[in-house]
């Protein structure tokens, strides 16, 4: 890091998508030979920062510089990822991109194969012989002439860097490379990654498990909210510190708990419920009148335990009790009567039919009420809907309209009214407040509160810690498929969940 | 321990693999070779060489159309204007025939591509740039070619005593007097040979696999999908249109209501039936060449052993079946090699 010069620099890098902004003036150095770590809160804009600099995204203002030749920095457009590979960036992505029918030699050259001279072929022999000489100095052992389908996506993953590394890649962009691999796999990784930070190369590396942050980075970098918080040594800081620069914003006062309701009896008791390699042990329970949050990261569990008590995903072990009654649910429809509901986080895709009319949505999952011999009666229909679009305080032009047309919040609202229908004990929140903007997150978040007053049990699925700690009685967090902390109400702070999130153990926790 | 078992079920699904992929042209030959052997035994004179060269007759048309359609589901597409395609070519150089009697056999054969290749082009604008799904593109082409055919014909054939002898002598003289193995033959086999290097040893035709086994992948690589999704289509039309010029050698008539009819079904069995992955990124030139053989075994076979013609379609349509079939269960099996579960 004695050289002065960086190999990449951003400058100014704003960046917004539908109107939020993702990314404030970000301004950010990367020097040869050294690993940079990106870390910040889900949504925090890291991954978004590397697709810029990989050329995947372009941003709305700001400027990128590359040094060439290792000269001076200059400015770049990367139009497109081919640009920005041909500039000698490559981005790693968390899910390798490969060519499954096509061999290691080929994956790692395609689009750049060598060539015969005279008839200008695809020269395979001298494809097969550098790709072994490429994966030998990157020490993996690999037959190029395996057919990549099949391959840990490890390897897959050694791959796609042997291709960055044929094309002379100076700085490596990783996202989350290690979420997928097992701890052997991951040790690999980093031997290999230091390997080519020694022969200068620079290495981003983006990643929410900060104890590899801090094993394997010279530098980290933390955003918070789209803004760069701050750069540190790793040898010059602690985890601890990282974490509350992650998360140091003011509890805004947007997110408050209209009611809290003197809690009843259990309405959902989970017990040691288990999925292979999707989650390990889970038990919690839901009571009356409660809301209990459930934290972590994206990737740690917390949606397929979602889906599994929902009966989407079939668990391997453990049991449910829905007020007080042990139930088996491989079914949605077995969710339904027994009196929970599911809103997953994508209700474009799983909540809503965007072409329906608000009435066709609201009224799909009770046909059979509304409907005399089969037949569907439009008055009940739209007696029901009205209530509903009235009790929640639904804005729209009239109830005919398509759904499509409704804002984010709107649109959430039909979705649970949907589901409020079949008058359920307990609701399962998935990232309810997602993408829609502030004024209808707290129209959500106050309605949650009236349904918890009213005496229902709600499970909330959030990554944004001010909703969770706002929102909720008690606090699950989880982290690979564990849970790995508990906390109330009271003693439960941004940092302690943070920590129980990324494992890591806070002082005095 | 763990990473030794690994290694070993990484070596135990990668021999598999190999054998379930070598199985799937084996396989064809063993089915091939069980036609003949059972059509045999029922009808003796199977074997004739006149059924031999009737077979061989009716195999290089769908050869080199299929080689088209083979790379077009290679890419993850699909076309079915095809049997359209073959039919405007062959009609149009048919006409020229006609009122030119005189005009060069050659030049007539390369006019055919030609045009196969603006039509194919047609398509594969729409498909790469205007983003048009290819089956809806096809679909609408496959009308469209058609009814110009009608257009451009006025409803008429293009009769035997209009189509030049020295064209017909393509399907009925070889080379070195070798008429067992016709000119339309040797046509077919150089089609096949510079489909496979140019699928083999071309940086083209290893994009065709790359964007149909990721496209994804293959855009944030700098592919040019867009291109090689073009060109695919335009050789495709080319091809076709080269065989409408075979059609009307081998049968000596072009009819703007019979030629070509239904051959896209023929030509995308021949390519399923070959091994091609119907979801894209696979495909060889052997199983699909293999394919057609069988295909026009069966044809020859049930025709010789004096099974109606109406009940052809139903036998294609279950041998399609079957090979996907099969290919679904062989994909199946791969993923629980590769994945240990």
């Amino acid at each position: 890091m004695t050289d002065p010069s960086p190999v990449l620099k951003t400058n100014g890098i704003y960046m917004a998508f539908g109107g939020v902004d993702v990314l404030r003036d970000v301004t950010f150095e990367i020097y040869p030979g050294e690993v940079h770590g990106l870390v910040g809160e889900n949504g925090a804009g890291k991954s978004t920062l590397a697709k810029i600099i990989a050329g995947v995204h372009q941003p709305r203002s700001g400027t990128v510089q590359i040094s060439i030749n290792g000269g001076g920095l200059s400015s770049v457009e990367i139009p497109n990822p081919h640009a920005a590979t041909q500039l000698g960036i490559a981005l790693i992505h968390q899910e390798p991109l490969t060519f499954p029918e096509l061999d290691v030699a080929e994956n790692i050259f395609i689009g750049r194969q060598p060539m015969t001279r005279g008839f200008h072929r695809v020269d395979w022999s001298q494809m097969y012989r550098r790709s072994n000489e490429i994966l030998k100095s990157l020490g993996v052992e690999l037959d190029p002439h395996r057919k990549v389908r099949g391959l840990s996506i490890a390897d897959q993953q050694m791959v796609e860097m042997a291709g960055a590394l044929s094309q002379e890649a100076r700085l490596l962009l990783m996202d989350e490379p290690t979420a997928a691999l097992t701890p052997n796999e991951v040790k690999e990784l980093f031997t290999i990654m230091r390997r080519l930070r020694d022969q200068g190369t620079a290495i981003v590396f983006v990643s929410h498990r900060l104890d590899e942050v801090f094993e394997i980075c010279d530098r980290i970098t933390v955003l918070r909210d789209g803004e760069l918080i701050g750069v540190r040594k790793s040898t010059e800081t602690t985890v601890d510190g990282i974490i509350r620069m992650m998360v140091g914003r003011p509890l805004s006062a947007l997110y408050e708990r209209g009611a809290t309701a003197s809690q009843g009896r259990t309405l959902l008791e989970v017990d040691r419920l288990s999925r292979n390699r999707k989650f390990y042990d889970i038990s919690f329970d839901v009571r009356a009148g409660e809301i209990v949050g459930l934290a972590g990261l994206v990737g740690s569990g917390r949606t397929e335990v979602a889906r599994a008590l929902f009966g989407t995903l079939d668990i391997d072990q453990g049991s449910v009790r829905i007020d007080g009654k042990e139930v088996r649910i491989h079914h949605p429809r077995q969710a339904l009567s027994a009196g929970m509901i599911y809103l997953p986080e994508d209700r474009q895709h799983h909540g809503l039919v965007m072409p329906m009319s608000v009435t066709e949505n609201t009224t799909l999952p009770i046909l059979s009420q509304v409907a005399n011999w089969g037949w569907l009666r439009n008055q009940n229909e739209h007696k029901i809907t009205r209530d509903y679009v009235e009790k929640l305080r639904i804005v729209l032009r009239n109830i005919g309209q398509p759904v499509r047309e409704l804002s984010g919040g709107n649109q959430q609202k039909v979705v649970i009214s949907k589901w409020l229908l079949s008058q359920p004990k307990v609701m399962i929140l998935d990232e309810p407040t997602r993408g829609i903007d502030i004024g209808a997150k707290s129209e959500v978040h106050h309605l949650m509160g009236e349904l918890a007053a009213q005496g229902m049990g709600i499970l909330m699925i959030s990554s944004e810690l001010p909703e969770i700690l706002a929102m909720s009685d008690r606090i699950l967090v989880m982290k690979q498929g564990r849970i790995t902390g508990r906390f109330t109400k009271a003693d439960a702070t941004a940092e302690k969940i943070m920590a129980a999130a990324t494992g890591q153990v806070m002082e005095g926790a | 321990m763990t990473t030794i078992e690994s290694i070993q079920t990484k070596q135990s699904s990668r021999t598999l693999a190999n054998q379930l992929a070598r199985f799937r042209e084996l396989g064809i030959i063993l089915f091939l070779v069980l036609i003949v052997i059972g059509a045999t035994i029922a009808q003796p004179r199977f074997l004739s060489s006149f059924n031999l060269r009737s077979i061989l007759l009716w195999v290089p048309l769908l050869t080199v159309v299929a080689m088209g359609e083979m790379m077009v589901i290679i890419t993850r597409g699909i076309d079915v204007s095809v049997g359209s395609i073959l039919a405007l070519a062959g009609i149009i150089v048919g006409m020229i025939f006609r009122d030119f009697p005189e005009f060069n056999i050659y030049l007539g054969t390369l006019l055919a591509i030609l045009i196969g290749l603006g039509l194919g082009a047609i398509n594969g604008a729409l498909i790469a740039w205007v983003k048009i799904p290819p089956v809806i593109t096809t679909l609408g082409t496959l009308s469209a070619y058609r009814g110009l055919t009608f257009i451009v014909s006025q409803g008429r054939q293009i009769d035997p005593n209009h189509v030049p002898r020295s064209l017909i002598h393509w399907s009925q003289v070889g080379p070195l007097g070798i008429n067992l193995v016709p000119w339309v033959v040797v046509i077919a086999v150089v089609v096949a040979i510079l489909t496979f290097f140019f699928l083999r040893s071309s940086k083209a035709g290893r994009n065709v696999y790359a964007i149909g086994g990721n496209q994804d992948a293959a855009t944030l690589r700098g592919i040019p999908v867009a291109w090689t999704t073009f060109l695919v289509y335009a050789i495709t039309g080319a091809l076709a249109g080269l065989a409408g010029v075979l059609y009307a050698s081998r049968f000596g008539f072009v009819n703007p209501g019979e030629t070509g009819v239904g051959f896209e079904l023929t030509a995308i069995a021949a390519v399923v039936i070959g091994g091609t992955n119907v979801f894209g990124g696979s495909g060889s030139v052997l199983g699909v060449v293999l394919g057609c053989l069988l295909l026009g075994t069966i044809n020859v076979a049930l025709s010789v052993l004096g099974i109606a013609a109406t009940w052809q379609l139903a036998v294609y349509g279950f041998v399609i079946l079957l090979a996907v079939v099969v290919d679904a269960i062989i994909q199946r099996e791969l993923r629980r090699a590769s994945t240990g579960e």
